[in-house]
């Protein structure tokens, strides 16, 4: 007896023999997807990061990396959209060139944390026993060795680069994504439903596969797109540091830590990669969330 | 004049009528049944009385306690009134009760609230309050959470502190749904003792026609959002008028343990329930009925007589006149 | 009490859960539980919370195993089975449960929910064209199909939930209180439905529930589950005339009836 609206209902019709076409209705997803404000702005922003990133690949204004010292910061014209750093490097150029790195760190990142991560997390709820807290505890162990500390030791092992960036960042995830995932998974497993799938013979990997997983994904979506954003910042946060990607290669981070020396004559030059960065977490964020409304059946009537 | 008095009370949502037009009344210690099936708009009724719509729900009409209308009244008059004159007792008393507090300390909150009683003397209120509601031991269950209850305790502690500021109405909302049959004798039992000891009234809502010809004086049936029909107990299951209540009843007696045996077709009204907004124009439950009319396209006045009333174009009646229209 | 060959045989099952709890470090959810279900029968496992029921309907699906104890199947014991062994079983025995929302996934259409148990027992079957039988067998449109558990009332829920368990084409049907959720008359078409089914397919059904009235309806015996212990059984008309113990007296008293004049009451009362 719910306060708010009872469930949708339709009259039952007995022997009601009319075919059906057992299909998708893709269409409705994709008018309700431009009626979510948020998400459609979060995939505008993501379609631009990405493909500056992909152009950038073949074609940028200028080469990022070509130095003009007879236009060193020269501030936004039209042969300079928006204008050049202290050795005459066009910023745009370095801006497109750098979404690169983001995408890079950003998308391999969260694919090491979830490809690790959400197996275990599977595995430490099915298995409730010795199996699932060593898993558990591993996790907690990893939890407590933070990215920045592991960026450090990576760069010190093998040289700063955006791989050993990526595997900082990606490892420190892992944890995340296990407690999630079991958190979550649990409360799936002891569902009904699932105990009736076990009834009819559905044994655990199949039970994972099309019962856990489906209903545990807006979850996991969800954070995959807040830890996305949150390693875009934490790539730029080693570069800025030189722990990441290494000059006069572009990025946001390393174009914010040259950018800060000039702060008093070119202020732009800093304001420029921090609207990116806040464009491009803000929009990944909103994407995700978009996708989260999405899939979440029972949100919408 | 009536303790509690509802008069044409709606309830919208958007463009939805949920609860159209329900006419009310209950008097001190007297024990009202409002009965009808999910969607029928028995909850919303009784919320919108205690003034707790949720939101984008909206009520119109007149509520009025003691002659004081509560649907024109401030919220903050109507969080006086709440809790303090007008009780609400919920069916999932789990999610009524907040899991990380003792029940010593919820059972004395109202009182803390509307009386300022200090947390010391509202928890030995707490105690003398649980005895009431026949705890055995009352000091062991001040110190206790929810989750250590069982579900009939965890309702009687609901009870418990809705009877703590002395309401005048209380408003049960299918208080023994969730449990068990022996824990919901008890609690009906409780009820019942309580209404006659505290004189106050009961406004009690079910889906169970046995549950509410136990415990009341008169029923009130609610179909599609409006009330069909209302009699005494004895009327009601004597001689029911409306098709639906009619139809409730033959469910209801062939469901219940005396009547029922192996393997007969239980009599059941065919479809079910519309969607809010999906009932037909005119009588709310003419496609659902045996006995429509051409009148039924239109809806039925509700007809007055003594302590009866009835909107139906066709009624069930043997040879007894049929209502006459109100005044 | 059977016709034909025994079902289910229960013999001497005790199952005992160790929790954390601060109160109990063991909870004996069933003691020494003896009983057999036969062929065509109805029968009827009567309790409230905490009597064991829930643990009883898991250790007959063999999703459990009992602490002691034996549950065979037609002579065959199945607790503690690999899965592989129990193919057969999972298909002959089906579930239905109390609350319809939470047993059916909402992720998935009922198309799928009907079809997953074929695929999971890979019955060779035309989906659709048994997808669309089983819709009309609980009367439900075959248009059913394309939608969301969650867009139908509770009743429609359940037949659904009906309808997959009717899938596999099993011999035994357990219903877990299925109808103690839906409102009176829903409540009145569901078991009308069940009368049917198990007439029209010959099932044999456990009916676990707490409510005596729906019990004497459908069931030809009834097995009395008090805290774990079994303190009655016997055929259901028999058991109503004349019930041994006090706690099924109990319960027969306290099923509220319809009366027109409201009785004083006063049934012993007990620590709910």
């Amino acid at each position: 007896m719910g306060i708010g609206m009872p469930p949708l209902d339709q009259p039952t019709t007995t022997g009601d023999n009319e075919p059906y076409v057992f299909e998708v209705a893709r269409g409705r997803g994709w008018r309700r997807w431009l009626h979510n404000p948020s998400a459609l702005i979060g995939s505008i922003i993501v379609v631009l990061v990405v493909a500056s990133a992909l152009v950038s690949l073949v074609w940028t204004p200028y080469s990022p990396l070509a130095v003009d010292p007879s236009h060193a910061l020269s501030g936004p014209s039209l042969r300079h959209l928006l204008g050049t750093d202290e050795y005459g490097r066009d910023v745009f150029s370095r801006l497109m060139a750098s979404s690169q790195v983001a995408l890079f760190v950003g998308v391999l990142s969260v694919l090491i944390a979830t490809a690790v991560g959400i197996p275990a997390g599977l595995l430490a709820a099915e298995r409730r026993g010795a199996t699932g807290q060593v898993v558990l505890r591993l996790a907690d162990i990893l939890y407590g060795f933070p990215a920045l500390l592991a960026a450090v030791v990576l760069a010190a092992a093998f040289g700063a680069s955006k791989s050993t960036v990526v595997l900082a960042i990606g490892i420190s995830y892992i944890p995340v994504f296990v407690r999630v995932t079991r958190s979550n998974a649990l409360v799936v497993l002891n569902s009904e439903y699932v105990l009736a799938a076990r009834a009819y013979g559905r044994r655990p990997l199949a039970i994972m596969r099309r019962h856990v997983i489906p209903n545990i994904m807006t979850t996991i979506i969800a954070q995959m797109s807040l830890l996305f954003s949150l390693a875009v910042l934490a790539e730029t946060a080693l570069d800025f540091l030189g722990l990441g990607t290494a000059p006069p290669a572009a990025s946001w981070g390393t174009m914010l830590q040259s950018s800060q020396n000039y702060l008093g004559n070119d202020p732009l030059l800093t304001v420029w990669p921090s609207v990116a960065i806040v464009l491009c977490v803000l929009g990944f964020s909103l994407f995700g969330d978009g996708i989260s409304e999405l899939r979440d059946v029972r949100g919408h009537r | 004049m009536p303790l509690l008095r509802v008069r044409d009370l709606s309830v919208t949502s958007g463009s939805l009528t949920l609860v159209n037009g329900v006419n009310l009344e209950v008097n001190a210690g007297e024990r009202v049944g409002l009965i009808g099936e999910s969607g029928s708009g028995k909850s919303l009724t009784a919320l919108a009385i205690a003034g707790l719509l949720g939101e984008g729900l909206r009520a119109s009409g007149e509520v009025s306690l003691d002659g004081e209308d509560l649907v024109a009244a401030t919220e903050r008059r109507r969080c006086e009134v709440r809790g303090s004159r007008i009780a609400m007792v919920f069916q999932e008393p789990m999610s009524a009760l907040n899991p990380t507090r003792r029940i010593g300390d919820q059972v004395g909150e109202t009182l803390r609230i509307h009386q300022g009683l200090s947390r010391r003397s509202a928890e030995k209120a707490a105690v003398d309050l649980l005895r009431r509601v026949e705890f055995a031991d009352p000091e062991r269950y001040v110190r206790m959470y929810p989750h250590e209850l069982s579900g009939g305790q965890r309702q009687r502690v609901m009870i418990a502190s809705a009877i703590s500021c002395d309401p005048e109405v209380i408003l049960a909302d299918e208080p023994t749904t969730a449990l068990d049959v022996t824990v919901q004798r008890r609690v009906l039992d409780l009820l019942d003792r309580l209404v006659d000891e505290s004189g106050c009234a009961l406004l009690l809502i079910a889906h169970d026609l046995a549950v509410v010809s136990e415990v009341c004086d008169r029923v009130v049936t609610m179909y599609g959002g409006r009330v069909v029909e209302s009699g005494s107990v004895a009327q009601i299951i004597d001689d029911p008028h409306h098709p639906y209540t009619k139809a409730l009843l033959a469910t209801s007696k062939a469901l219940s343990v005396a009547e029922t045996s192996l393997g007969t077709s239980l009599p059941s009204i065919p479809g079910t329930v519309p969607n809010a907004g999906q009932f037909p124009r005119g009588c709310p439950f003419r496609d659902r009925c045996d006995r429509r009319v051409e009148a039924c396209v239109e809806v039925p006045p509700t007809l007055v007589r003594d302590t009866r009333t009835l909107a139906c174009w066709n009624p069930v009646v043997d040879d007894e006149p049929v209502l006459e229209e109100a005044p | 009490m059977s016709e034909g060959s025994t079902i289910f045989d229960v013999q001497r099952v005790s199952k005992v859960y160790h929790t954390r709890s601060r109160h109990a470090h063991a909870v004996t959810a069933l003691n020494d539980v003896t009983f057999s279900v036969g062929e065509g029968d109805s029968m009827a496992i009567v309790g409230e919370s905490g009597s064991g029921k829930s643990t009883l309907s898991r250790l007959l699906l063999a999703l459990e195993a009992p602490t002691s104890g034996t549950v065979s199947y037609r002579g065959q014991v199945i607790s503690g089975r690999d899965e592989r062994e129990l193919r057969d079983f999972r298909r002959r025995v089906q579930i239905v449960f109390q609350d319809p929302m939470s047993s059916l996934d909402p992720h998935m259409k009922v198309h799928d929910l009907l079809a997953e148990p074929l695929r999971a027992l890979k019955i060779e079957a035309d989906e659709g064209e048994r997808v669309r039988e089983l819709l009309t067998s609980v009367e439900m449109p075959v248009s059913s199909a394309n939608r969301y558990a969650h867009q139908f009332s509770g009743g429609q829920r359940q037949r659904i939930a009906i309808a997959r368990a009717l899938g596999p084409s099993p011999e035994v049907l357990i219903a877990d209180e299925p109808v103690s959720a839906l409102d009176v008359s829903v409540r009145a078409q569901i078991l009308n439905l069940l009368t049917e089914l198990v007439h029209d397919f010959n099932l044999t059904l456990v009916f676990i529930s707490h409510d005596m009235a729906v019990v004497r309806h459908l069931c030809m015996s009834i097995v009395v589950l008090y805290r774990g212990n079994l303190i009655e059984m016997g055929k259901t008309e028999e058991l109503f005339a004349s019930p041994r113990e006090d706690y099924t007296k109990e319960l027969l008293a306290a099923a509220p009836r319809i009366r027109a004049v409201r009785a004083t009451r006063g049934v012993p009362g007990r620590e709910a």
